[in-house]
């Protein structure tokens, strides 16, 4: 299984590839920024990605949307949820 | 009763050559060599937010930046309506859904391929970001798509003359529908440069892309490019008599004779088989006329009439005809007032547009 660390990087280019950040790079996301609002700026439609990004990378399913509020306040709490959930 | 007259008060290009800065007029000529012409962009951050840039696809980036461009050269940053056309939509965003629905076995499917692989993803984006919640409609009939929305833009501004309608037309160039044309013999199975598409008397055309704006009303603004007088539309006619019949009908009904036109916009597209029946409507009735071709520098879509119109537009505006685009070498009168535009897609779908200098 993998670290919460070795996760925070995949995740960085997971995002950035997913959602089209083309200005972003992995180095200059810090993985306590917000996702959304001030931090990286993603929207509702981004957060449907994120979901997506989750099921076909990790096997993690989310359906309760509260739920995604907690998850997708970094790329850190991301990593936590995956390490504590991924199916693959 | 007076003929309505319809104003085009502002334009906006993206097309495989830089026709994005309406100060230019085809300043250098872009050849391709594959037969598949793309866009030539321009910068998107002069025209789109970088925060909504993100999400949009490489064709939604040009249409909205050429609703700008041509909404800024009309000095109108507010339309009435919008009304779009796009024979094949987005292709490549259509593509990348489908390949979804395959590879993930209809699960797991991303909002974003779906929201811009719609045909009218265009006419809402420009709508959403204008704040514009009036009149919005998007024509997808094939080669006759951008003819249609013309027709609606004018009789929106029949009923009503006050108001303006930004009027699109969009179509992207996709490889997996080059290889399915390509099998149709729609496309040259040999590789030319666009340059010479006019030099080689073979089947096919090159598949091209591109999108154009146009502001219309019934009132002239300050900066009006030309008056559009008529269209008209011919659905597989059967021989070339029946485009004959339309041609005089479109003369007749605007009171001129073929011999007062002054510039003849022609959209054969290098097909030796469907350029057929336009290559004998123009050697029998309109072979006098300076004659202007622009497919060698779009190649052909289904809305590729737009990019004639720009042209038609561009020739009247700056009165002049860029030597890239004359074919016959014939001099236009001076001044130029009449333009005919003939286009042809696929042999399937001809259209005259008449416009005039006001």
């Amino acid at each position: 299984m993998q670290s919460v660390e070795e996760l925070i990087p995949q995740l960085k280019l997971l995002i950035i590839k997913q959602l089209n950040l083309e200005s972003v790079t992995p180095d200059a996301f810090d993985s306590d920024m917000p996702l959304f609002g001030e931090g990286l700026g993603l929207d509702s439609i981004d957060a449907i990605e994120l979901i997506v990004l989750l099921d076909r990378n990790y096997g993690i399913k989310l359906a309760d949307p509260k739920e995604g509020r907690k998850i997708f306040q970094s790329v850190r709490t991301m990593a936590e949820y995956v390490q504590q959930n991924s199916k693959k | 009763m007076n003929k309505p007259v319809y104003y085009i008060n502002g334009v906006g290009s993206i097309s495989p050559q830089r026709t994005f800065n309406n100060d230019e007029f085809l300043p250098e000529i872009s050849s391709y060599i594959e037969n598949k012409l793309d866009c030539v962009l321009p910068e998107f951050k002069d025209y789109i937010n970088p925060i909504q840039l993100r999400r949009l696809s490489r064709m939604l980036r040009a249409g909205l930046s050429a609703a700008i461009i041509c909404l800024r050269d009309s000095n109108n940053q507010q339309p009435d309506g919008i009304i779009t056309s796009t024979g094949d939509g987005f292709l490549r965003d259509t593509n990348k859904f489908l390949n979804e629905i395959f590879e993930f076995n209809e699960k797991q499917l991303t909002p974003t391929y779906f929201m811009q692989g719609t045909h009218n993803a265009l006419a809402g984006l420009v709508a959403l970001t204008l704040k514009c919640k009036g009149y919005n409609n998007t024509y997808v009939t094939s080669g006759l798509a951008f003819e249609t929305s013309l027709h609606d833009a004018m009789m929106q501004l029949n009923a009503d003359p006050d108001k303006t309608f930004l009027l699109g037309a969009l179509d992207e160039r996709d490889d997996a529908q080059y290889k399915i044309h390509l099998r149709t013999d729609n496309y040259k199975k040999e590789k030319i440069n666009s340059r010479s598409l006019f030099d080689n008397p073979t089947r096919g055309t090159l598949q091209g892309e591109g999108t154009c704006f146009f502001s219309l009303s019934g009132q002239p603004g300050s900066n009006v490019w030309g008056l559009l007088k008529d269209v008209k539309v011919i659905h597989k006619p059967e021989n070339a008599n029946e485009i004959r019949s339309a041609l005089h009908e479109v003369l007749t009904a605007n009171d001129l004779r073929a011999d007062q036109l002054d510039v003849l916009v022609n959209g054969v597209s290098g097909d030796v088989i469907h350029d057929q029946l336009l290559a004998e409507i123009v050697e029998t009735e309109l072979s006098f006329l300076p004659e202007v071709r622009f497919k060698h520098l779009c190649g052909e879509y289904c809305t590729a009439s737009s990019f004639g119109l720009w042209l038609g537009l561009s020739i009247l505006k700056k009165q002049v005809i860029p030597a890239s685009v004359l074919f016959n070498g014939k001099k236009p009168k001076n001044p130029i007032k009449h333009v005919l535009l003939l286009n042809q897609y696929f042999g399937r779908n001809y259209s005259f547009i008449l416009i005039s200098s006001c």
